[in-house]
């Protein structure tokens, strides 16, 4: 048996009033000044995509139902309700509630279309090394060079597209965090949103989006606030 | 520590969608799995794992997708005004 959490709510946040994964009833834990919604397991679940929608779906039920959760990541599981207070007793989550207290996450994505998957890696020495003529050698190394600075030199353009996006919403927007992408070359940026920014917000980056070609900028949310809750 | 190769799981179902359900579901499943708070010190699956469900979509997206049209994911109850105005 074991705990599986949710998020983390202000201390007088309702009890949960939606089923959890694969349709298990949640409940509430109080604690040190918190309340997290838990479902009772019997072991760690194993990862899928209905899962993965339920998990979202509980704590977007918070957001809802008018509450800023903290979201926890897919998959934590402690052992009991004794285990999760000992866990709330020496981890202060008020710093965190504070930080996302009515916000929501968006984000934008920065999507090169010249960025194509890699071709599979063959491991070092392994097969094709004996059928390859020695003086294809330096030309592979040179092609594979190549390919290293072109992919560099999308990834700095997506940053660049990425910071100037940032810099153009940052009027809406109360947090930021960019980052650059390797497969594919590019780059997300997360923007923590006032929830009554939240429109205008979504309305200035749809605009925005259009004037990167031949860059793709791709707007989600709003979502729970995934990417700005790490301690 | 769980096996990298649970990566795979969540692509099974993952081939048969259209382009833009499965751009919401790699940003979604970026998040579930990936961001958002670690209690007990175990993850599920790697960040590169993650960052492979957006390799090949790029090249037939329209320029700007939004999770409003994927299921259940709206400004429903963000805002008083949310899907009035659309």
């Amino acid at each position: 048996m074991g705990v599986y959490l949710y998020c983390v709510l202000p201390e007088g946040a309702p009890e949960p009033g939606v089923a959890g994964l694969d349709g298990a009833p949640l409940r509430a834990v109080r604690a040190a000044g918190v309340c997290v919604w838990i479902g009772d397991v019997d072991a760690t679940p194993r990862v899928d995509l209905s899962r993965i929608r339920k998990h979202d779906r509980v704590i977007r039920s918070a957001m809802d139902a008018g509450l800023s959760p903290v979201p926890i990541r897919f998959g934590q599981v402690v052992s009991d309700d004794h285990a999760l207070r000992a866990h709330l007793a020496e981890h202060d989550y008020g710093p965190v509630l504070e930080r996302i207290e009515g916000a929501v996450e968006f984000g934008v994505r920065i999507l090169d279309p010249e960025s194509k998957p890699e071709p599979s890696r063959q491991p070092e020495g392994a097969a094709g090394t004996a059928g390859h003529a020695t003086g294809s050698g330096a030309a592979h190394l040179h092609a594979l060079a190549a390919r290293f600075h072109a992919a560099e030199a999308r990834q700095a353009r997506a940053l660049d597209a990425a910071r100037d996006l940032d810099g153009r919403l940052a009027e809406c927007v109360r947090e930021s965090r960019i980052e650059a992408t390797d497969q594919p070359a590019g780059a997300v940026v997360a923007h923590l949103v006032q929830t009554d920014a939240a429109l205008a917000y979504g309305a200035r980056a749809r605009e925005l989006a259009e004037g990167y070609p031949p860059l793709r900028i791709v707007v989600t949310g709003p979502w729970p606030p995934y990417s700005f809750v790490d301690r | 520590m769980a096996e990298p190769n649970e990566a795979m799981e969540p692509l099974d179902e993952w081939h048969g969608l259209p382009d833009h359900e499965r751009l919401a579901l790699a940003e979604l499943v970026n998040r579930v799995l990936d961001k958002g708070v670690v209690v007990t010190g175990e993850v599920t699956i790697s960040i590169g794992g993650v960052d492979l469900l957006f390799l090949g979509l790029q090249l037939v997206l329209s320029s700007v997708e939004t999770l409003e049209r994927a299921e259940g994911l709206n400004l429903r109850g963000i805002t008083p005004y949310g899907r009035s105005k659309r």
